[in-house]
């Protein structure tokens, strides 16, 4: 067997199989394209209430004195100060959890991470991966984000009244605007949460402890029922960027 | 039955004439309209007894309608003690009193009020304690059976309760026109604000005062309002604002839902409590406060009697007086409390329609029919005194009898917030001084009382926020109409025969709170507790003015000087339900959890946590565990150990840091070796332990225990700080899956699944660690023994954890693998003699105790530790951990069964497994140092008492060469 046979599953994956998830191989990952619903009623479901799982999509860390310095090195634009994301220009958001913690995920449309696959240093993510070494990036050291952390967004007009039923940081967006970062808990489990806007519509990425993702699915499906939420695929998020 | 008391509209503001309802009240059908609450659609039936109260039993029914008193506590099928006033109907509601002995209409036990002689205040503390033991043989088990209102049924269906947070500027409390005053206000002066009510609609007393002779102002001035606060506040209606925490933090009910709202500032426009009138038998149905009976005129479009007495001490009577003229009740006098009130247009529209008015008098006393099912007479005497009548006045025939004496301030918000609660004696009301920074009060609850003082005093309290106000609302007028003198000084009125009730919710007479002033108990603090006076559901609120008054005129304080109680949250009653919310129960699965449910794996919990416990039915438990065991002693097994702590140690003080974190030597460990590593406290206690992988010479990875890497974590952390080395600790416990895979075949599996290295004995030895490929999968492979057989310990990529399953159950196929749980787990490092910390360990275990001696090094300086156990050490020991064993049919020892030498405990067993293995039981125990020795015969007092002879044996119990692991 080769690595090739093996793609990374997202923690949630049995359960997006359940809701009759089409999964394509993107990134190195199994990625849900659709989740049960049409086109149109996907599209009209993300700009409602949607939740999409960006789990098997790369994503990593790097935390230390010298992370901030050696990122640099690695032409990324870092955020000017803690608790806030950058976006870079291939669509990459590095988000600044401290001063000296960073944490890089990866485009997240179908058209931005295309081009990427395993081993293609082309995506930042496994660019930068491939370029660390604990001998070559002094006080810099690598987080496994991309599995310690599973990576789902909520979209939608709805999402501002859906999350607080499981977070008590003010996510209203006069106060956490885009590439806001809050470090905080969601439904009991530690999460990192950021947010960002395309095309009129709220998007917010959730970070939290991956052995405890089928829970947090669980509770955001829960939460989302109220407003005729429901689960869409990567297809769905991309429509977004079609407006 | 049809609904004969129905007023036509427009009378009927929350009713909906189109959808009629029905449902069962006491066994009997009735109707009402969408909108009704229940104690509003049974009086439009003309039913007004709705309960018992609580003491003497007797017949009670509305007083406020406003969902603040105990007088209408009704029985849902799932729900005991809701409010009647409050709860609205459906379609097929079955409601029921409750607190009866026999029927509603006739209770039994009434005739206790014949005793209230007998049963004066504090009574409880008296008597029943005499001759011995009859309160455990007698009152007890009656005082039980009688206790309670309602009844908790236990098969009701789970109800989904949840909670969400809120933000804003300002919270406002209370939705009448001061409130909608400052709201428009705020939001003219760009604050975010959240406007809370606690009835279906805005408008507070705008929705059924009288405010005008013509009626017409306060319904205008509502719109007005409502108009200018559209879309731009946030509202929630039939929400109960329940307290006041730091920093603005409000608890708001609404429904099934509580709202956690962070407020930046806050205004509370919570109005005016109306006070009942205390006489004799004043709590008769058909007796009600003036705004209630305006409530069930204007709201529910009910007429609440045909023939009433109203009885006042301000303006506000009148009002009602007219409202009750409207709806076609004939009003037989007015009782005004007052000898020569100012004039007031209400009162001159009354006289003007031909309303007999006393002035001076009170209802001095009210007759009911039979049964005191309802009111009959109100005898109207004249003042003569502070709470004393003079003969003369009339009797006159009436079912209903309003009250409308004065008013108390909601103060139980401000109180929570730190406001003090004074006196103005000019006015006879309490008032509300020193609010706390970003706190304001606004309208009644601030002693302005007519429209136009409402509406400026809201949007004052907005300015006293800092926010500047508009023009427009930037009015400093005075108000054209002076603000009347709301309450009588005195409002109370002592009988001979008692039953002039003080607290409706405990049945508290007036000489239930004298008595208590006379026994001592004259501070309100003290009185309370008591006399239970402010203890019922309605927390006082009607009660608060009266035991004030009495208990100053009976100490011989003012009233600002006695005051009241403290008002804690809740302010209204909550259910656990809304207090529990949703079960945020979190939840940790591995990578193979699915695979682990495919192959029928009983669960068991670690920590959050869910790890197989064995595979196969819970019936054939013992089998299956065995079975795995055998698998693994004789072939190979595989376990999920996922769940390992997983930490990152990196940096050039790496090394230096585990020596100091752990009892072991780190700092020459070779790059690709492992040790075991023991974590103590800083009493030198066991904490945790696991093994150091070196993958480079600045990085360890090391496995912590399942439930103990949190708390590890958090040390090395705490620790570093303190120590400031050059290293970096991570937390990766979710990001590896690990399997165990075990036996002498395991080598084998580990070949045929794909692995890109030399896993030879020669070139993978015991304890080693390699990076390598399995199945094509990036992996850190350990070669450890913690069930004593060849092992290896393979950690994926979290993401890869399935896959891995999936590669390894293939590639073990033609080997029989047999995947195991942690029961199995746990039987074969038992013979191993592998401590588990925590369970083989407890708070106060040293490591010679367990030991562990051989895990301590020597020659370093410092571990965390050290010290305690350099200490310790040198003491006598108290206990140390052995093996025993046992036959097989012997009785088995569980964790925690004692050893016992002869009569004293000497020490307890901590694990204990009949081994298949062995074919014995096997365990380990705390004993004595003189039972330590191999042979030795220690007694465990087993299930039942039953004793069975252990013999000590050498550790480990399996392989003691160690020699299978290290194949």
């Amino acid at each position: 067997m080769t690595i090739e046979n093996h793609h990374r599953r997202s923690f949630v994956h049995p359960l997006l199989e359940q809701a009759g998830a089409e999964f394509a191989e993107i990134a190195g990952g199994n990625v849900a394209l659709n989740v049960g619903n049409d086109e149109s009623a996907a599209a009209d479901i993300i700009r409602r209430m949607g939740l999409v799982d960006l789990s098997p999509l790369p994503r990593i860390g790097y935390k230390g004195v010298g992370a901030p310095q050696w990122l640099r090195q690695q032409s990324l634009q870092l955020p000017l100060q803690a608790n806030s994301a950058v976006t870079q220009t291939d669509g990459t958001l590095v988000a600044a959890l401290s001063a000296q913690e960073h944490l890089l995920l990866s485009p997240y449309t179908v058209a931005a991470i295309s081009a990427t696959s395993v081993g293609d240093a082309s995506g930042i993510c496994q660019r930068v991966e491939n370029a660390w070494s604990l001998d070559s990036a002094a006080q810099c050291y690598q987080l496994p984000r991309a599995d310690s952390h599973c990576w789902f967004a909520v979209c939608g007009s709805s999402v501002g009244e859906m999350l607080p039923k499981l977070c008590g940081v003010d996510l209203r967006p006069h106060v956490f605007a885009d590439n806001a970062v809050a470090q905080t808990s969601l439904a009991r489990v530690n999460a990192i949460i950021i947010r960002q806007t395309i095309a009129n519509t709220a998007v917010f990425h959730l970070l939290t402890d991956s052995a405890s993702a089928e829970y947090l699915w669980r509770c955001l499906l829960d939460a989302m029922a109220e407003f005729d939420g429901a689960v869409v695929g990567l297809n769905a998020l991309q429509s977004l960027h079609n407006d | 039955m049809t609904q004969d008391n129905r007023l036509p509209a427009p009378h009927g503001l929350l009713i909906d004439r189109q959808q009629t309802l029905t449902f069962k009240f006491d066994g009997r059908e009735y109707s009402g309209y969408a909108g009704d609450s229940i104690a509003s659609a049974l009086a439009a039936n003309n039913v007004w007894l709705l309960s018992r109260s609580f003491k003497y039993h007797r017949p009670r029914g509305i007083l406020t309608m406003a969902g603040q008193d105990a007088n209408t506590m009704v029985q849902l099928p799932d729900e005991p003690n809701v409010l009647a006033d409050r709860e609205a109907i459906r379609e097929g509601l079955i409601v029921e009193g409750q607190n009866y002995n026999g029927s509603l209409t006739n209770d039994r036990d009434m005739f206790v009020q014949n005793f209230a002689r007998f049963l004066p205040v504090g009574f409880y503390y008296k008597a029943f304690y005499k001759p011995k033991r009859i309160w455990e043989n007698f009152w007890e088990p009656y005082f039980r059976k009688k206790a309670g209102l309602g009844k908790v049924n236990e098969a009701a269906q789970e109800q989904y309760f949840d909670k969400k947070y809120e933000f804003c500027d300002i919270a406002i409390i209370g939705g009448g026109a001061a409130g909608l005053s400052a709201a428009a206000a705020a939001a003219d002066a760009g604050a975010d604000v959240i406007l809370i009510d606690e009835n279906p609609q805005l408008g507070g007393a705008l929705n059924y005062a009288r405010f005008d002779v013509e009626d017409s102002a306060a319904a205008a001035l509502r719109q007005q309002l409502l108009d200018k606060i559209a879309g731009r506040v946030r509202v929630f209606s039939n929400a109960v604002c329940n307290g006041w925490f730091a920093d603005h933090y409000l608890p708001v009910i609404c429904g099934n839902r509580l709202h956690k709202i962070r407020a930046k500032q806050c205004i509370v426009a919570g109005g005016n409590i109306e006070q009942p009138l205390v006489f004799h038998n004043n709590d008769l149905p058909g007796i009600m406060q003036g705004s209630a009976a305006q409530r069930l005129i204007k709201l529910y479009g009910v007429r609440p009697g045909s023939r009433a007495v109203v009885a006042t001490a301000n303006s506000a009577g009148y009002g009602v007086c007219l409202d009750l003229l409207d709806a076609g009740v004939s009003v037989a006098a007015v009782a005004d409390l007052r000898t020569d009130p100012p004039p007031h247009p209400l009162a001159q529209a009354v006289a003007e329609r031909n309303v007999k008015i006393w002035h001076g008098h009170t209802v001095y006393e009210a007759t009911p029919t039979a049964g005191y099912r309802h009111v009959s007479t109100a005898a109207i005497r004249p003042l003569s005194g502070r709470g004393t009548c003079s003969s003369g006045g009339d009797t006159l025939e009436c079912d209903l009898i309003c009250m409308s004496p004065g008013y108390m301030p909601a103060w139980q918000l401000p109180c929570q917030a730190g406001a003090q609660l004074g006196y103005d004696d000019t006015r006879a009301a309490f008032t509300l001084e020193n609010l706390p920074q970003g706190f304001a009060l606004a309208g009644a609850i601030n002693n302005s009382t007519t429209l136009a003082a409402a509406c400026r005093d809201g949007r004052r309290a907005v300015a006293t926020l800092g926010y500047s106000l508009t023009t427009e609302n930037n009015d400093n007028t005075s108000d054209e109409e002076a603000e009347e003198m709301i309450n009588t000084d005195w409002h109370i009125f002592p009988h001979p025969r008692g039953k002039e009730f003080v607290d409706f919710d405990e049945d508290l007479q007036v000489a239930d709170i004298l008595n208590a002033a006379a026994d001592g108990y004259d501070h309100v603090q003290l009185a309370k507790r008591y006399s239970t006076a402010g203890m019922g559901p309605s927390q006082g609120r009607h009660a608060a003015l009266s035991v004030a008054r009495l208990l100053a005129s009976a100490s011989g304080k003012s009233i600002a000087e006695t005051g009241i109680t403290t008002a804690r949250p809740p302010f209204a009653a909550e259910k656990l339900g809304v207090m529990g919310g949703r079960h945020f129960n979190p939840e940790r699965h591995t990578a193979m959890h699915q695979q682990h449910i495919a192959l029928g794996a009983q669960f068991m919990p670690a920590g959050l946590w869910l790890r197989p416990a064995y595979y196969g039915e819970p019936h054939a438990r013992q089998q299956c565990i065995e079975k795995e065991v055998l698998a693994v002693r004789n072939n190979v097994g595989m376990v999920d150990v996922s769940t390992l702590g997983g930490l990152e140690i990196c940096g050039s003080d790496a090394g230096e840091f585990l020596n100091r974190i752990y009892t072991g030597s780190f700092t020459k460990q070779a790059v690709g070796r492992t040790r075991y590593v023991a974590m103590c406290n800083e009493q030198g206690v066991v904490i945790d332990d696991g093994v150091a992988c070196r993958l480079h010479e600045q990085h360890y990875y090391v496995t912590a225990t399942t439930s103990g890497v949190d708390n590890v974590y958090r040390n090395m952390l705490r620790w570093n700080a303190q120590w400031c080395l050059d290293v970096d600790i991570s937390n990766v416990s979710a990001a590896w899956a690990a399997v165990n895979v075990a036996g002498v075949k395991a080598r084998e599996v580990l070949q045929r699944a794909g692995c890109d290295i030399d896993l030879s004995t020669e070139a993978f030895s015991y304890m080693a660690v390699k990076t390598a490929t399995v199945a094509g999968i990036p992996a850190r492979l350990i070669r450890v023994g913690f069930v004593g057989e060849m092992g290896y310990e393979i950690h994926v990529p979290a993401t890869f954890g399935n896959a891995l399953w999936q590669a390894l159950t293939a590639a073990g196929a033609e080997f029989n693998i047999q995947p195991f749980g942690v029961e199995a787990q746990r039987l074969l490092r038992l013979e191993k003699a592998h401590i588990i910390i925590g369970q083989d360990t407890d708070s106060m275990s040293f490591p010679h105790e367990v030991n562990l001696e051989w895990a301590l090094a020597k020659n370093k300086p410092f571990f965390v530790g050290a010290r305690a156990f350099e200490i310790v050490s040198k003491r006598p020991l108290q206990r140390r951990l052995v093996g025993f064993s046992l036959p097989a049919d012997s009785p088995k020892p569980k964790e925690a069964h004692l050893v016992i030498s002869g009569e004293a405990m000497s020490g307890r067993v901590t694990s204990c497994e009949y081994s298949p293995t062995l074919n014995k039981i096997i365990g380990m125990a705390y004993v004595t140092p003189q039972q330590t020795e191999i042979g030795t015969t220690i007694n465990i007092r087993t299930d039942g008492g039953v004793m069975a002879a252990a013999q000590v044996e050498a550790l480990p119990f399996y392989d003691a060469e160690g020699a299978r692991q290290k194949l």
